[in-house]
């Protein structure tokens, strides 16, 4: 079966390891449409936020406007350099583009009560290419290992 | 034998000596402060509120104040005693030092929004002079709308309601020429307005020039620093409720008793100030009443204790805002 593949071992693991490199680095588009500008309401409580998932595409202008229905809470992303603080009557509104791709956790950053640590959101900065180069380089690595452990 | 002893005094040592050490290092730790400390628990009011609510010291001892919260962010103010901590963060003991100089009974509160029940969280430092432990309760002058015999609960709609909003910055433009005579505290806008209109010599003006020229006087009046300062309390006292806007959409006011029982049909919640019909039917003592006194059937607070006379005057020159349009810039 397959002898094909009989001692052509370096040669599997050469091209596994090219095609890792490529799914990690080929630049593809990072957007499809031009960047618009966009403002989301985010609810935030104890111990959640809503909306709990937002999409933006890559190089959106994103503006946030944070409204607290009860304590003081506070929204930060990791990656972005984005903290804001609101309380009731005091809402608080940020703006930033959106120039990482990927996917981010977003956190209230103000001890909030017992749950606090549990008060996170998602970010998804579209098209999700980390999340597409990972997905391609696992998968390369499972067909090159599978070949190249093949046995007869 | 030796043995023994040696060991005899490694367990005297350990369980005795050292014990007795910290305590005697405590007891001399604090004897050696020259305040009292006394530890203040912040809570969310569902929680118990402030522990202990009530705080009782002689008069003339230097007390220190250790505040700390077991939830979330917590403020802390005694305004008769100038005392502002605007930050208690859960996991931080934030440390306030006053001398009780007079006795007296003065109420502190939380001064950030703590939960739907922030504003119940409220307590009271009484300070007792030993000389004098029962003194008589002291007499307070009644406040303004007593004095006037104005009925806060009546209905006060504007027998004068303008085209649009009457703007402060219009208004200035005519200031030379319309002279609003009028006393801003106890004169309702809208009586200010029937009596321009029916001065002959104002004929040539029309209705909303009039307005624009009371929106402009009652700005005056005021002052901008009291304005500021408004904005300031307003942001941190009202706003939950009654909405950045003044539109009484406030995130807190949502859930209010006086919007869901009893009555659905009538139903009532933080007061709209930005409706003309409703706010320039009310005079400024009108609107202190019901500050100081609070109540109406909708969850709003009293804020005698809280608030000095300027304090409220300065609250209900910004509320003002809301309908005469000021132009002043948001940010402060």
């Amino acid at each position: 079966m397959m002898p094909w593949l009989r001692g052509r071992r370096p040669l599997i693991a050469a091209s596994a390891a090219l095609l890792t490199l490529a799914a990690i680095f080929v630049p593809l588009p990072a957007r499809a449409g031009t960047p618009q500008t966009r403002t989301i309401n985010v609810d935030a409580r104890q111990f959640a936020f809503e909306p709990a998932t937002l999409d933006v595409q890559h190089g959106d202008t994103v503006t946030l406007h944070l409204e607290s229905l009860d304590a003081l809470h506070g929204l930060s992303i990791d990656g972005y350099d984005v903290n804001i603080q609101a309380e009731p009557g005091k809402s608080a509104n940020v703006t930033f583009v959106a120039d990482k791709a990927g996917t981010f956790k977003f956190r209230c950053s103000v001890t909030c009560g017992a749950l606090h640590p549990f008060m996170i959101g998602k970010l998804t900065v579209e098209p999700d290419l980390p999340l597409a180069r990972a997905i391609a380089v696992t998968l390369i690595a499972a067909l090159g290992a599978i070949a190249f452990f093949w046995k007869e | 034998m030796r043995r023994e002893i040696f060991a005899l005094g490694v367990v005297v040592l350990s369980f005795v000596v050292f014990p007795a050490s910290l305590f005697a290092y405590q007891a001399w730790r604090t004897n050696a402060l020259d305040a009292r400390v006394i530890e203040l628990t912040a809570n969310v009011p569902a929680n118990g509120g402030w522990q202990p609510d009530t705080i009782r010291v002689h008069l003339g001892e230097r007390v220190r104040l250790r505040i700390s919260s077991t939830d979330v962010v917590h403020g802390f103010a005694v305004p008769a005693l100038g005392i502002q901590v605007d930050e208690i963060l859960p996991g931080h003991v934030e440390e306030v030092e006053f001398v009780a100089s007079r006795a007296g009974r003065f109420p502190f509160a939380c001064t950030r929004w703590c939960s739907v029940d922030h504003w119940r969280m409220r307590g009271v430092i009484e300070v007792i002079d030993p000389q004098n432990p029962n003194p008589a309760s002291p007499t307070f002058a009644p406040p303004l709308y007593q004095q006037l015999n104005v009925n806060i609960d009546a209905a006060h709609p504007a027998r004068n309601v303008p085209s649009e909003h009457p703007s402060a910055v219009r208004g200035a433009v005519l200031a030379e020429q319309i002279t609003v005579d009028a006393d801003t505290r106890t004169q309702s806008p809208s009586d200010v307005f029937a009596k321009l209109r029916a001065d002959a010599a104002l004929k040539s003006y029309g209705d909303l020039q009039l307005w624009d020229a009371i929106a402009f006087e009652w700005k005056r009046a005021a002052g901008d620093d009291a304005i500021a300062r408004g904005r300031q309390l307003y942001a941190r006292d009202c706003a939950a409720c009654h909405g950045e806007s003044g539109k009484g959409d406030g995130p807190a006011g949502r859930n209010l008793p006086g919007r869901t029982v009893i009555d659905a049909s009538a139903r009532r919640g933080p007061a709209d100030f930005t409706n003309a019909a409703q706010m320039l039917g009310a005079s400024d003592v009108l609107l202190q009443g019901k500050i100081l006194r609070g109540g109406m059937g909708t969850g709003m607070p009293e804020w005698r204790s809280l608030y000095t006379d300027q304090d409220m005057w300065d609250v209900i020159s910004f509320i003002r805002g809301f309908v005469f349009e000021y132009g002043m810039s948001d940010k402060k």
